[in-house]
């Protein structure tokens, strides 16, 4: 069974003594020797038959028997065919290994991707086969993007490929500096955080923008603008999360805190928390400004509802804005969060 | 659908490949071949493929043509049509942007990328070896398709000619051997998209993006690079599936060589495409002066550059690279070809001097730009010596940055070269460690890319 592998992986040189020369001296010594008969029958029959000569030939040179040697001349032809065959078959060997290596690991990481689903067969932006879509390309589009996009690899790959950047140092995710550990968004990617505080009495907003992105992708859509996903916390405990590309907007508002209003008013070094008149929850225990304050390390929890309004303007004229200008005009700010 | 693909290399590849083991014979091979490239072009773009295989059926005709034995004029006659034909669908494919404000010509993105236009060249030279009389008129449509639009073919590849394909188009066979050689070629180039030219890239935005001395140099250093490792993984990854398919290809990138001027710089870099332009353009003059030969390797420049941007800054550097070319040819060669140390040194410094100039021009979009940037390599009115992006990129990419270093710096990579030789060598474990290391490093290489490719895909 394994020699018809080896059978198939046709080494073809077109200069053998060239090649030879590189390669270690396996027809050199009988120890070495017995590396092709070990690995090949048929290597192993022509050393026979090769030994079976060099005794023939000696014994018709030397009557002795006792000085019968095996000449070990490097310009034995026999020798150097011996040679050859045997570096030949441990070539194929590791020919055969390196194959199989790479196969195994194309085949699983082929397969995961094909197999492994994330369970949802049709996502938002599914396009059905026919004539227009196939002709514009939007379907085999589509399917380009479902083939990692709701593949369970696309996350396993990510995981895995962060934790082998990690240890290799590769994007220097080990080497990055994090001054500060900011709150994480619903992407899971943690964010600095950037404070505002206004000394009218107004509600203290933070703000966490993160790094916009631009995709150019030629081959899809020309140029996609992913926007910077915008967190907002307010001490009250409400998290709003604002992210929109090119063609759609999400916002996301989640509580993280009991809602108790409060207004919080900061001037210079001390904050005051004033409960106000008409506390809808009268029997909660009343707050202190410690427990209000979200710390930096809150996770924010999966949000309870994601409205989606497709934006109509097209790529190429979407306008590109900052974050502080995308937050406060796209999410209307009540002091209660609504 | 792109080499990066995910979908390509784990989808794609695999069941072609599969499917191509099935059979021994050669036609059923060809056969499967033309029908995956069919699926390969029209995904996404399924009108192209008719428009593509229209083209391959006139090349056809235009060689039959060309390689009769009708009079020359008829003969020359099916050249400059098969000329005129290919140069309008690599027009109308690959850069109808100049068509911006003809109207109904008017296409805002190129149909397939530049690489998959290599077709239309490889269309052209079959046409005018049949002229030449280097390749024989193919009587059979359905090599000349398997020869001009199999996919593996169709990638950044070197320019084969027909001429060499042929037998291999006749008769070729898939062994354990070639597949094994396909990958180990394959997966490097693979590696160096996914993972070396995203490091240079960043390190070329934040340089060059930047005001400083050392972004100046840095980032056109790494600029450069970038460029040289894309187009060196694409043909590694096109010579890789060749093999993998039964094909064998000539190189067609060198590592790039100070001795060999500018004019061993525009050779190396494309060497199969400028070899073909060169005996296109030379073909008429090869018995006049060599005033004219060197006309031609300077036309030659600027065509090639054309080849890929026909951007106002690329057609300059071409232009400049013409200039240097022609002025080597004439004079530069003889005063820089000297064995003396300084002459070496002074060779190096002109070398490395007008390859930042050239590639310069295609990076930068203005004078205005250019200027700047010029201003920062002299440390004039600069922000200083480095700026936060630039060390930020540099520690980011350190380990990788450093790999690709030992792997492109000559000294570094010949020292690499001799130690694996000298350990497998040794011994027959030795050669077996070695062996076996090569395996362990492709596989990780290719989990690497693999998963820096799934991570970029969900970003998209």
């Amino acid at each position: 069974m394994e020699d018809d592998k080896y059978n198939d992986i046709d080494l073809k040189f077109t200069d053998k003594s060239a090649k030879r020369e590189e390669s270690p001296d396996f027809g050199g010594s009988a120890g070495e020797r017995r590396i092709g008969q070990g690995l090949d029958g048929c290597t192993g029959e022509a050393s026979e038959m090769a030994e079976r000569e060099n005794e023939a030939e000696d014994i018709s040179a030397v009557p002795d028997a006792d000085a019968l040697v095996i000449p070990e001349s490097d310009d034995d032809p026999a020798e150097a065919a011996l040679g050859s065959l045997a570096y030949d078959a441990v070539e194929a060997h590791y020919t055969f290994i390196n194959l199989a290596a790479i196969l195994i690991v194309f085949l699983t990481i082929g397969m995961t991707l094909f197999l492994i689903r994330e369970g949802k067969r049709y996502s938002t932006d599914n396009v059905m086969l026919n004539m227009q879509t196939f002709a514009d390309g939007s379907y085999t589009q589509s399917l380009s993007n479902r083939y990692i996009g709701e593949s369970k690899l696309g996350g396993l790959a990510s995981k895995l490929g962060g934790l082998l950047r990690y240890a290799y140092g590769i994007n220097g995710e080990s080497l990055k500096e994090k001054p500060e550990q900011g709150p994480i968004d619903a992407e899971g990617s943690e964010t600095q955080t950037q404070t505002v505080t206004n000394p009218q009495g107004e509600p203290v907003i933070t703000t966490t923008p993160v790094s916009s992105e631009v995709v150019i992708n030629p081959e899809i859509t020309g140029i996609s603008v992913t926007m910077p996903s915008v967190t907002i916390t307010l001490q009250s405990g409400f998290t709003g999360v604002i992210k929109h590309t090119s063609t759609s907007m999400t916002s996301s508002f989640t509580s993280t805190a009991p809602f108790v209003p409060t207004a919080t008013t900061t001037s210079g070094e001390s904050s005051e928390t004033t409960p106000p008149e008409s506390t809808p929850t009268g029997s909660e225990p009343p707050t202190t400004p410690e427990e209000q304050i979200p710390t930096d390390e809150t996770t924010t929890p999966a949000p309870p509802t994601v409205t989606t309004t497709p934006v109509q303007t097209p790529p190429e004229e979407t306008p590109v804005t900052t974050p502080a200008q995308t937050s406060f005009e796209q999410i209307p700010l009540t002091a209660d969060g609504q | 659908m792109q080499a990066t693909d995910l979908i390509f290399l784990f989808c794609f590849v695999p069941i072609t490949v599969l499917l191509s083991f099935l059979e021994a014979s050669t036609e059923y091979k060809n056969f499967i071949l033309i029908i995956s490239s069919v699926i390969f072009f029209s995904w996404g773009k399924p009108f192209v493929v008719c428009i593509m295989f229209t083209s391959v059926l006139l090349d056809w005709l235009l060689g039959l043509a060309a390689g009769s034995r009708r009079p020359k004029t008829v003969r020359l006659a099916a050249v400059w049509a098969d000329l005129a034909l290919n140069v309008s669908m690599f027009l109308l494919l690959c850069h109808n942007g100049i068509f911006n404000g003809i109207g109904a010509l008017t296409l805002k993105e190129s149909l397939i990328p530049v690489g998959a236009a290599y077709y239309t060249v490889r269309g052209f030279s079959y046409v005018f070896d049949c002229f030449t009389g280097r390749a024989e008129a193919e009587k059979n449509p359905c090599y000349i398709i398997a020869y001009t639009v199999s996919y593996p073919l169709m990638l950044p590849s070197p320019i084969v000619r027909y001429g060499d394909m042929a037998p291999q188009l006749r008769q070729r066979k898939m062994t354990g051997g070639m597949i094994s050689r396909g990958f180990d070629k394959a997966v490097p180039g693979l590696a160096k998209l996914a993972i070396a030219v995203p490091a240079m890239e960043a390190v070329a935005s934040a340089g060059l993006g930047g005001d400083t001395v050392l972004g100046g140099w840095l980032g056109m250093l790494a600029y450069i690079c970038r460029i040289c490792l894309w187009w060196s993984g694409m043909f590694d990854i096109s010579i890789g599936i060749g093999s993998i398919f039964g094909f064998t290809y000539p190189e067609s990138f060198e590592k790039f060589d100070p001795k060999g001027l500018v004019s061993g710089l525009a050779e190396s870099f494309n060497r199969t495409l400028n070899h073909f332009a060169a005996e296109v353009l030379t073909a008429p003059v090869k018995k006049r002066s060599g005033i004219l030969k060197v006309l031609a390797a300077a036309v030659c420049c600027v065509i090639v550059a054309s080849f890929y941007s026909f951007g106002k800054f690329v057609l300059l550097a071409g232009g400049l690279a013409a200039l240097l070319v022609a002025a080597e040819q004439l004079f530069l060669k003889k005063l820089l070809g000297g064995a003396s140390v300084s002459a070496k040194i002074i060779s190096c410094i002109y070398t490395c001097t007008a390859s930042f100039a050239i590639f310069s021009l295609t990076y930068f979009n203005s004078f205005s730009q250019l200027a700047a940037w010029l201003r920062s390599l002299l440390g004039i009115g600069t922000g200083g010596f480095a700026d936060a992006a630039l060390k930020t990129a540099l520690t980011d990419w350190l380990f990788v940055i450093a790999v690709t270093a030992v792997c492109l710096f000559p000294p570094t990579r010949g020292l690499l070269a001799r130690v694996t030789e000298k350990l497998s060598g040794r011994s027959a474990a030795g050669y077996g460690a070695v062996r076996i290391a090569k395996t362990v490093i492709m596989c990780l290489l290719l989990v690497l890319s693999a998963s820096t490719l799934a991570s970029a895909a969900i970003v998209v």
